[in-house]
Parts: structure tokens; C-alpha cells; sequence
């Protein structure tokens, strides 16, 4: 008698040194091997995108924050500039003379320009609070030559500068020395040594200088600079300018099966495509700094794919229900986890086999809906008038929904056997639908008028989590978006 | 040295980076392990396969294995049942429901039939049963399960898993009176 003890043993503790026939074949462990080290290999590419990405975005703050440091000022900036900047302080002196336009016939020491203190003092009232006006400026110092119509400024806080001006009205001086003798009188009201008083003092002169909005100062000060031949500073040629795009385009969806659900498919001929879709895309652009855009983008897409692989059914006559049919409740896999599905399968009446072993080759279509939200940076590498070119990088969620499923093909190996029913019952399950990513792309942008411009872009776009996830079953996205846009800036 | 302090040395090895350590435990206990693949799969290119595939999962689950709450032998056959039966829930169709209450736990064969039996013999006849009947067989005579445990595994009832044994012990008995397993040839 063999008892289940015997049986046990039998398998358990028998040696099978001599059972030649339980040697495994060489490519069993070959095939290990190879996957073991593919692992590793595997490993090896995911550090290499981490440095990379972690060089790029190092590049680009460096670049980024060489551009700002090096950037014409922005409007808070410009009134330091015109602190520590002697051309910008000398400039705005010039303004005001200028605007007098004054001609001075007479030598005459005119003192310290009222209005160049004021300036000085809308700067540091600004900038330093108050700190610098505890040094008085030396008037004194300050003289107009009217023999060569020069007109000598310098103040104790900047390198001494100096300037030709062409003084055309009298009246002008006249008030500039009001306004001088206004300030000096303001100024002898206050003490060497209370700053406070000082400040409350310069401070009674800044709402005259503040009238004036940065970009007219720098606007006057060009036209001065221009007047005198003298080249102008550059101003910022950046606008932060936003834009509305709106694209459509096409993409490739690479599904990326780990060893074990590829291993565990295998041996049932498991095939799939990648997944093919088109997309339509909105996308507000907003520039922030030279050369430099932030890009959130909501994007619609819809993806199909085709699965496929064999299932091994026994046919029993015995189950039959009618009409010689069994009904099989089939698992199927596809690239995101399983399906469930109901196969009927017909005997003809040549078969007479009680049980006849089948094999069913099933093919599903896929199909889903997914919406995407990105969040990118947009760095200008190549720029011409009518031309551009970026780099992408960003960061986004996508969300899948309206997952279809159609099992669209059952073949059987006996042509004895047919299917007469074939549905879907289940959709896949362990589904993580909403998965966050990383993208890298180039952005190419071509301007058709001044507010009008189309583009193209390639992006490549890879999950941070798995689509599919069940024990040691996952699956990875990555996919490939390439789409055309209509940009709009205003 | 015991054969459990040569395993714990070579998966030391393993974990140290040593890939001859790992090919030594593999095949000290390739043989065993493709027994068990081969009791739970039908064809001996899928019991090949799982067992790849299980000696994977061994590799990377290497740094897991505990020696003080057993050997190795033990915790990788768990992981060589665990894969076949991971496999054979995915691709085959559910397990026929009979309820049937009254059964006979051993397989009573006569003397004649058994005279020749051996661990060959026997797997073929084993190999021979439909996908239901020999992996509870498996599990509950050779692997040492309970019901309840099969029964939780395979997502079945008790009662499922008490009459797929039941039937397997039928039929294990008609093959081994009709001498079947001679005629059954596929892991020659």
C-alpha cells in the first residue's frame, strides 16, 4: 500500500543523486544568470539619468543665476544701481540738468544740484535705509564752469564724475538753485549727529523723485545719453511675456513589464504593443527671467493597445451545458495586470474525445483615457529673432480613466472546436491610476508676428511609480509625446 | 560539516557578491526543486521555467532568508510551491466545485501495481492529473498543506479542496491499476 506517508517520503527524503533525469537543463541557470545580472545592469542606466538630471537642473540654476546677477536691474534693483553705479548716479544728475536745459553765461559756483542730493537720497532712503545720509554731501565741491559750460558734479559717496552739458535756460538754474538753497537750508536744520532728524529731512525731498517710475528714469537718462552721443546702457531686453498654447499631437506609450511578470507570461507566448495615441494639450507660458519660461500644461489623451497570449483549457465532454458547449472562465493578462473573461467554446460533432486538451489563442484590445498635468521649466538654448529652441524639464501626475477592454480574438488549435461566445467580465484590477513623472524634452518655437507663434515638441516622459502593481507583478510607463502648438502671447 | 552550515556559507557567499556561490546552491538543489516544478506543472518546459524563475526570486530574496527559523532547503521549495502555484492560478481556469463529503486519504494500490513504483513512475502518473487534482494532491500528500491552507491559497472552499483530493486519489488509483504510468513519457 502506498499511504500519503510513503508518498511523502518518496519525494521528500529520497536521494536523487542518481536521477539523471531531474538535472535541470543548461540554460535554466544561464537564464538566471542573466537575469540576475540584467538587474544589476538595469540599475546602472536609472543612476545615470539621476546624475544627469541632477547636473542638468545644476546647470541651469548656475546659468540662471549668472544671468540675473549679470540681468539689466529690475526696478528695485535699478535704485541700488544708481547707489553703487557711478554712470547711473551721474546719469540721473544729468536728467534733471538737462530737463532745466539751462545756459550759463556767468561763472557761477552753483553748489551741489538740490536734485542729485534728492536722487542720492531717494537711493539710500531706499536701498540703505537712511544709513548713508549721515554723510552730507560737499557742496562746495560741486561747481559749474560756464566758461566751457561744464558741469563739475562729484559727491563724497561715488568716484568723481563729470559730464558736458549743454545749459540753455537761466530760469532752470535759477530754480536748481532754489531747490539748492532749499535743501541746504533743510539740511542746516539738521544736526551731524541726529539721523534721524537727517533721514526725516531727506526723506521731506523723496516724494519729488518718486513721481518719476523707474522705467521713465531710465527712459530720460537714455535720451540724455543719446543727446550726448554717449552709448546708452543697455535696457533689459527681457519682458516677462505670457502666452497661451494650445497643441494636438501624437504619442507612444512604452509599457515596461518587470522580470517577474515577464517571466511569469512567458510560457504563455504573452505579446503586446505599445500603446498609440493622440493628445490635445493647453498650456499657459509665462517667462520669469531671460532666457528662462515656467510652462504648466493640461493635457488630454487617449491610448490603445493590443494584448495577446495562449490559454490552456481541457475540453470535457461531461461539462457540456448545451448544443455541445463549455464555458470557460478564462484570467488573461495584458500589460497592466489581468482580465477576466468568459470564452464558450463549441465542439463540432466530428469530435467524439471525452476530454480533448485546447489551446485558445485570446487578443484583447485596450483602450483608455488619461489627463495630465505638467509643470515645467522651459530654458532657451538657441534663440534667433523668429526662432527658438528650449529644453523641457518638468514634472507632472497623470490620471487614467475610461479603461476599455474588448477581447476581440479567439483561436483555437483544433478545428474541431469554435468560439461562440467570447466577453470580458472582469477589467483589471491593482490599477494605481494616478502616477506622478518626470519629463525631458525640447521645445522648438518659430514666431510668425510679434504676438503669434507655432512650435513643436518632443517629450519623453517617464512614471515615478508603477502602473501595475500585484505581489512581484509591476509594470512601468514611459512614453514618448510628440505634439504641434499655436501660441498666442499677450 | 552539516549540510545547513555549507548552505548558510554559500548564501554568505552570494550576498557577498560571489555568483559560483550561488550556482553551488543552485546545484545542490536543482534536482529537488525541479521535482517539485515538475509535480506542479504540466510539461517539463514549464517546470524548467518556474524554476528559473523561482531561482530568481531566491536571489533577490536571498538577503531575507532567516537560518534560525529554517533551513534552506525548506524556505526555497516554499518559494519553488509558491511560484508554480502563482503561475497555475493565473493561466488556468478555476477549479471544478464538487461537494463531496466522504473520502478515503489513502491511495490504496494493489501490491502488483506497486512492485515496480518509483519517484519516476510515480511524478508521471501524478502528471497526468488535470490541474486541479494534482496541485491539491501536491500540496495536502507531498508538501504537507492543510485544507484550509489549500483552500486559502487557491482562493477554493475546504470542501473544494477535500474533493479535488479525493478525485485525484481515484484516479491515481485507476491509472496505477491499468499500469497508465507506463505509457506516460514526457520527462524521459
Amino acid at each position: 500500500m502506498l499511504d500519503n506517508k510513503n508518498i511523502k517520503d518518496l519525494f521528500n527524503n529520497a536521494s536523487l543523486e542518481d536521477q539523471d533525469w531531474l538535472e535541470p537543463s543548461d540554460s535554466v541557470f544561464s537564464g538566471i544568470e542573466e537575469a540576475i545580472y540584467k538587474n544589476e545592469e538595469e540599475k546602472k542606466p536609472l543612476l545615470f539619468w539621476l546624475v544627469g538630471v541632477g547636473l542638468l537642473l545644476c546647470c541651469l540654476c548656475i546659468s540662471t543665476w549668472a544671468l540675473n546677477k549679470n540681468k539689466p536691474p529690475s526696478e528695485s534693483l535699478k535704485i541700488e544701481n544708481q547707489k553703487s553705479h557711478p554712470n547711473i548716479e551721474l546719469n540721473t544728475s544729468n536728467e534733471i540738468t538737462s530737463n532745466a536745459k539751462s545756459d550759463v553765461s556767468d561763472h557761477k559756483e552753483v553748489g551741489n544740484d538740490p536734485n542729485n542730493l534728492n536722487d542720492r537720497s531717494v537711493v539710500e532712503s531706499q536701498n540703505n535705509d537712511l544709513k548713508n545720509a549721515s554723510s552730507p554731501p560737499i557742496i562746495s565741491n560741486n561747481k559749474l564752469n560756464t566758461q566751457s559750460n561744464q558741469l563739475k558734479i562729484s559727491t563724497p559717496t561715488t568716484n568723481k564724475l563729470s559730464t558736458t552739458l549743454d545749459i540753455t535756460s537761466t530760469e532752470k538754474i535759477s530754480s536748481l538753485k532754489k531747490s539748492k538753497n532749499t535743501v541746504i537750508e533743510k539740511k542746516s536744520a539738521t544736526t551731524p549727529n541726529n539721523n534721524s532728524n537727517k533721514s526725516n529731512g531727506l526723506k521731506s525731498t523723496l516724494p519729488t523723485r518718486l513721481s518719476n517710475t523707474p522705467k521713465e528714469l531710465i527712459y530720460k537718462r537714455n535720451t540724455i545719453i543719446n543727446n550726448q552721443k554717449i552709448d546708452p546702457i543697455v535696457e533689459s531686453t527681457f519682458e516677462s511675456i505670457a502666452s497661451l498654447k494650445v497643441g494636438v499631437g501624437t504619442s507612444i506609450w512604452n509599457f515596461h513589464l518587470n522580470d517577474n511578470y515577464t517571466s511569469a507570461l512567458n510560457p504563455a507566448d504573452f505579446s503586446h504593443s505599445n500603446g498609440i495615441g493622440v493628445n490635445l494639450n493647453i498650456a499657459y507660458e509665462k517667462t520669469i527671467a531671460p532666457s528662462i519660461a515656467i510652462i504648466s500644461t493640461v493635457t488630454l489623451e487617449k491610448i490603445k493597445y493590443q494584448s495577446g497570449h495562449n490559454s490552456a483549457v481541457t475540453y470535457d465532454t461531461n461539462s457540456e451545458l448545451i448544443d455541445q458547449e463549455n464555458e470557460f472562465d478564462l484570467t488573461m493578462a495584458s500589460p497592466m495586470g489581468f482580465l477576466e473573461s468568459q470564452v464558450v467554446v463549441q465542439r463540432s460533432i466530428d469530435s467524439t474525445d471525452p476530454q480533448s486538451d485546447l489551446i485558445l489563442d485570446l487578443h484583447n484590445e485596450h483602450e483608455n483615457y488619461n489627463v495630465d498635468f505638467n509643470i515645467a521649466m522651459l530654458r532657451q538654448i538657441i534663440s534667433t529673432k523668429s526662432f527658438s529652441t528650449s529644453l523641457h524639464l518638468g514634472v507632472g501626475i497623470n490620471h487614467l480613466f475610461g479603461i476599455n477592454n474588448k477581447l476581440s480574438e479567439v483561436n483555437i488549435n483544433n478545428a474541431n472546436y469554435s468560439t461562440t461566445l467570447k466577453s470580458i467580465t472582469g477589467n483589471q484590477n491593482n490599477i494605481n491610476p494616478t502616477r506622478p513623472y518626470y519629463n525631458i524634452g525640447l521645445n522648438a518655437q518659430k514666431r510668425i508676428t510679434s504676438n503669434i507663434g507655432v512650435g513643436l515638441n518632443a517629450l519623453y516622459m517617464r512614471d515615478f511609480t508603477s502602473v501595475y502593481s500585484d505581489q512581484d507583478f509591476s509594470t512601468m510607463i514611459s512614453r514618448y509625446m510628440v505634439h504641434a502648438s499655436l501660441k498666442y502671447a499677450f | 560539516m552539516p549540510k545547513n552550515s555549507i548552505d548558510i556559507k554559500l548564501i554568505q557567499e552570494t550576498l557577498s557578491g560571489s555568483t559560483a556561490a550561488f550556482e553551488n546552491l543552485y546545484r545542490r538543489y536543482s534536482k529537488h526543486h525541479l521535482l517539485i516544478c515538475i509535480r506542479y506543472m504540466k510539461s517539463r518546459f514549464d517546470a524548467e521555467d518556474m524554476l528559473q524563475e523561482a531561482y530568481i526570486k531566491i536571489y533577490k530574496d536571498l538577503k531575507k532568508f532567516d537560518s534560525s527559523k529554517g533551513t534552506f532547503n525548506t524556505w526555497s521549495s516554499r518559494i519553488i510551491i509558491n511560484t508554480c502555484l502563482q503561475q497555475l492560478r493565473k493561466f488556468r481556469s478555476k477549479f471544478d466545485i464538487v461537494d463531496i463529503l466522504e473520502m478515503n486519504t489513502d491511495i490504496s494500490v494493489s501490491p502488483d501495481a506497486m512492485e515496480n513504483m518509483n519517484l519516476k513512475d510515480l511524478t508521471k502518473v501524478i502528471s497526468t492529473l488535470s490541474d486541479g487534482y494534482r496541485t491539491v494532491f501536491n500540496m495536502y500528500v507531498i508538501d504537507g498543506y492543510s485544507h484550509k491552507e489549500i483552500a486559502d491559497t487557491l482562493d477554493i472552499s475546504v470542501s473544494t479542496s477535500k474533493s479535488q483530493l479525493m478525485r485525484a486519489k481515484q484516479n491515481l488509483k485507476k491509472k496505477f491499476s491499468n499500469n497508465e504510468y507506463a505509457s506516460v513519457g514526457i520527462y524521459a
